[in-house]
């Protein structure tokens, strides 16, 4: 039994290697032909054009009728018209979204607060291919009279289909987290998301390194990570660097033409360095997402993440243990209206009466896409004994309900991007 | 003896496993009419597959990633180009992870960069809707252009598959001559038709070829909704120019065209950018229900 | 004729629904109205896939729903928003899986869902007004806090509501619903109906007007003129107290 699994391992092995380094010659000589084919192709024409264009066109043009068009070569049509456009044309593409989000808060402790379309969020977007293998996104975000580079990393594509970003990322943990918050539909962050890392985005300085596979009618994706996060939420709650590393599986499988699922798991582990110790936070979850939209942009979306965070507390210590989730249904009224729903859920364990303190808020917001590149989102929130982060970030007492309002105008300037699925 | 039992399966397997190189060149389209222009062109030599369904508003195709997989190992993409595609399309591509069909490689093929364009903006901007400023996308709906990309198609075809090079250009040939004998056939039937009102600007290339008049739109701003009053204007138009027919294409029946046909009397008349069918069949019969349907019998 | 149809239309739902949706606002179950149009259209999508009548089935579904919802008492511990948005998704979700299944029923989810204002016609109007006065009957009765009370509350609401969504889109009816009855909400408790209905025909005929003129889209802009009268409403009530 181990001799013939040996040979079938030498036999892959052998075959595997033969077969790539076969096809890679092959290609390599592929694209060489290519390269040479179209060299001569050029100058071919070149000398056509400058010898014979009088005589050659008076010649087809007898042949055939009047009227039937020429197919005229590609250089001659696209010189005059073809305008650069966007990453294409050795310039990054830049993009400008400002985020206007007034809101208004009314604590049943009797805390209010409320704004008025202040600019809150401006993002700068600058996006190129370096070169056929790497690719640079940097986002400098500029929020509350302070300026900060979110996000900078490169994405390379490395051998054996395996993707590497590096640098400084919003983390791939949840199906939220990752996105940037004037992509989401609604105009907060979802109150679990704020009770597991805190009002600010979960970012991590490092490496992400993912593989899709196309298994079937799915495409599967495995993400390993490791990198430092300055997280006082989840991680040290003084602010000082730790190290974590991140694994993560998501597949996308077609249910039929026009609807999908996708289905997630996250775990994320690393110090917290909580009074000095080599005390650990663990993360980990699962999200779903299910979509359909036909062809007439009618469209629904279910979609849902639990997210469970260990926090130790110093080496003997308790741990503390949070759980942050959220519901969210979307509906498309209309090739601009979309309607949504959201129920955040979010406990948290207390050692001291050994029960659950528990948070639940539920939002409805309608969502006005005004055009491609403006959009209105109004949204009202209704927050049910708020955990400490929530709190914190609507201003209310810990244990008080909250009403919210949102209301979130985003405008974007700048190439015009591809939709996200 | 042992060893020998555990060596044959071994062997078997080796055999068993494919050979190195395949036989068939991987073409993936991005609308159903240009998978047809393909295969008619690639015929068997080819496995064309196609991102976008019959029926589908080509501008806003849902990019859902399991599509990648037919892009992770295609030889040739052939798109309609002019940023038809631009909104859904290159997240695909990098998902696929193949860089043989980036824009600029000699696996991308745009049909645009093959054919005269019509509709050039000189200058354009935001304020006028999202409109596509380098030139009127849709030109597969002119027979003659399909040809002529069918043409350019073989070529390209020739260079990345030396060895079928005179099967692409054979099969290019027929087929353009059979589009060039449906346009001499139809054209003088054509030529008393009143003129027409479409929903978008998607016909421009198939009205200019049969020189049909297009006089107005029902939604102006491609992707905004019309206004009252651009409908009522649009009604009076029609009775004053006598306008015969409405074409609507298949993505855009609704209420609101139902009710400026029932209001101006025209005739609603759907104009599909594609039909079900395979290779050469298939889009001769697109062209041929278009044709039918502006003579006014469909 | 387009103009004076929407207007027309629009004035004719701004009669009956600004006043249910008051009802709607004192037994806050904001999302009960898409809640049964999601169910009617999805009961039509799987009636015609099913090569049945779907009109039949539209209605049997939705008065089914209608008997699950109307068990839920009005003083219940379950805060009502989150049940009616709760069953809003979950009508959603059915209907995306059912829609999933059945491939034919697309075009019908869509031609109903995707009502607008700029095409209704004759028998659409007649067809809201005997509606939205069936409606306006029913919810006037005792519609005590007891089941039948209850039943009669929310069959009013589908009688009133799926027929307007078809005909002018659900983006109307929920502005209409909802926007008045906030803009003449007094102090926790609803205002008088007939200020509501006036702040609904206001924004009507203003929005309606203001695309025609300016080249708008008609139902966005009544939708916005909507929510300016109602600031405008609820600023000048405040200056003046």
């Amino acid at each position: 039994m181990r001799y013939a699994r040996m040979c079938f391992m030498l036999a892959a092995a052998l075959l595997g290697s033969a077969n790539a380094y076969a096809g890679n010659e092959i290609e390599e000589m592929k694209v060489q032909v290519q390269q040479l084919m179209k060299r001569i192709e050029m100058l071919e024409t070149a000398a056509k054009a400058r010898t014979e264009t009088p005589s050659v066109a008076a010649a087809e043009a007898k042949e055939t009728s009047p009227e039937i068009v020429h197919s005229i070569p590609a250089k001659q049509v696209s010189n005059t018209t073809h305008v650069a456009m966007g990453e294409n044309s050795g310039n990054p593409s830049i993009s400008v979204v400002g985020s206007f989000t007034g809101s208004r808060i009314r604590g049943n402790d009797g805390t209010r607060s409320s704004s008025f379309l202040p600019l809150s969020e401006a993002e700068f977007i600058f996006g190129a291919r370096i070169d056929p293998h790497a690719r640079l996104d940097v986002t400098v975000t500029a929020a509350n009279g302070t300026m900060a580079l979110e996000e900078g990393f490169i994405t390379a594509n490395l051998p054996w289909g395996v993707n590497m970003r590096a640098g400084r990322k919003f983390l791939p943990v949840g199906q939220v987290n990752e996105k940037h918050p004037h992509a989401l539909i609604y105009a907060d962050r979802p109150n679990g998301l704020v009770n597991m890392f805190g009002p600010e985005i979960f970012i991590g300085d490092g490496v992400l390194l993912d593989r899709p596979f196309f298994v079937g009618d799915s495409v599967q994706t495995v993400t390993a990570g490791y990198f430092s996060t300055q997280n006082d939420v989840a991680f040290d709650p003084t602010g000082a660097s730790q190290y974590a590393g991140m694994a993560r599986w998501t597949g996308l499988w077609d249910l039929s033409d026009s609807a999908t699922v996708a289905l997630g798991g996250d775990y994320v582990q690393g110090k917290n360095g909580i009074a000095t110790t080599d005390a650990m936070t663990r993360i980990g979850g699962g999200h779903f997402a299910l979509k359909y939209q036909d062809m007439s942009q009618l469209e629904f979306t279910l979609e849902g993440e639990w997210l469970r965070r260990w926090q130790q507390q110093g080496i003997g210590g308790t741990t503390a243990v949070n759980d942050g989730s959220y519901l969210l249904a979307t509906a498309a009224l209309n090739r601009n209206w979309q309607l949504f729903s959201r129920f955040d859920y979010s406990r948290q364990y207390n050692p001291a009466t050994l029960g659950w303190l528990k948070e639940s808020a539920i939002s409805a917001g309608l969502a006005w896409k005004i055009s491609e590149f403006q959009g209105i989102t109004l949204q009202y929130k209704r927050t049910r004994s708020a955990l400490a982060a929530v709190a914190g970030d609507l201003g209310v007492a810990v244990g008080s309900n909250a009403n919210a309002l949102y209301l979130r105008w985003v405008v974007a300037i700048g190439p015009h991007g591809a939709h996200p699925y | 003896m042992r060893q020998l039992k555990h060596l044959i399966p071994t062997l078997l397997l080796l055999g068993l496993m494919p050979a190195v190189a395949h036989a068939q060149l991987h073409i993936v389209a991005t609308l159903p009419a240009l998978g047809q222009i393909a295969a008619a062109v690639a015929g068997e030599d080819g496995e064309v597959r196609v991102l976008a369904r019959v029926g589908q508003d080509p501008h806003f195709v849902p990019p859902k990633p399991t599509l990648a997989r037919h892009l992770a190992d295609a030889d040739l993409l052939v798109t309609a180009g002019l940023g038809l595609e631009a909104g859904w399309l290159p997240p695909l591509i990098e998902l696929s992870r193949n860089s043989r069909i980036r824009e600029g490689q000699p696996g991308y093929f745009a049909g645009a960069d093959a054919v005269e364009i019509l509709g050039i903006m000189e200058k354009v901007d935001r304020s006028m809707g999202d409109v596509h400023p380098e030139g009127n996308p849709h030109w597969w709906m002119d027979p003659l252009r399909g040809a002529a990309a069918a043409l350019a198609l073989a070529r390209r075809l020739a260079a990345l598959d030396p060895a079928h090079a005179q099967l692409y250009h054979q099969r290019a040939e027929a087929f353009s001559r059979r589009l060039q004998a449906l346009v001499v056939q139809w054209k003088p039937r054509l030529e008393a038709v009143s003129p027409v009102v479409s929903y978008h600007d998607s016909y421009r290339y198939f009205s200019e070829r049969f020189a049909i008049k297009v006089v107005g739109f029902i939604e102006p701003k491609p992707g905004v909704e019309p206004s009252t009053r651009h409908l009522d204007r649009l009604i009076t138009l029609i009775g004053d120019q006598r306008v015969s027919q409405l074409w609507v294409e298949p993505y855009h029946l609704g209420r609101v065209v139902k009710r400026v046909a029932t209001l101006s009397g025209a005739l609603l008349v759907t104009m599909p950018d594609a039909v079900e069918g395979e290779g050469a069949e298939g889009y001769l019969a697109m062209i041929e229900r278009l044709l039918e349907s502006a003579a006014g019998r469909q | 004729m387009i103009l004076w149809f929407s207007l027309a239309a629009c004035l004719l739902v701004s009669l009956f629904l600004p006043v249910l949706g008051q009802q709607i606002l004192k037994r806050r179950v904001i999302f009960i109205d898409l809640a049964l149009a999601q169910v009617a259209a999805v009961g039509y999508a799987v009636g015609m896939a099913l090569d049945g009548n779907g009109m039949l089935y539209a209605a049997v579904i939705t008065a089914v729903v209608v008997v699950l919802i109307a068990l839920l008492p009005e003083q219940s511990d379950l805060p009502k928003e989150a049940v009616m948005g709760a069953l809003y998704a979950l009508a959603a979700s059915l209907g995306m899986m059912a829609l999933a299944m059945l491939p034919h029923a697309e075009g019908q989810m869509m031609e109903l869902l995707f009502g607008s204002v700029l095409g209704v016609n004759e028998s659409e109007l007649i067809i809201m007004a005997v509606a939205g006065a069936l409606a306006l009957f029913m919810s006037k009765q005792r519609c005590g806090d007891h089941f039948l009370g209850r039943i009669v509350f929310y069959g009013a609401l589908a009688i009133a509501v799926v027929p307007a969504i078809y005909a002018v889109g659900v983006i109307l009816v929920f502005a209409m619903l909802v926007m008045p009855g906030l803009a003449v909400w007094r102090g926790g408790n609803n205002g008088p109906a007939l200020h509501a209905v006036a702040v609904a025909a206001v924004a009507s005929v203003c929005g309606l007007f203001f695309s025609s003129y300016f080249d708008y889209p008609p139902s966005s802009a009544v939708v916005v003129c909507m929510a300016t009268t109602a600031l405008l409403w609820r600023a000048i009530r405040n200056f003046r107290r």
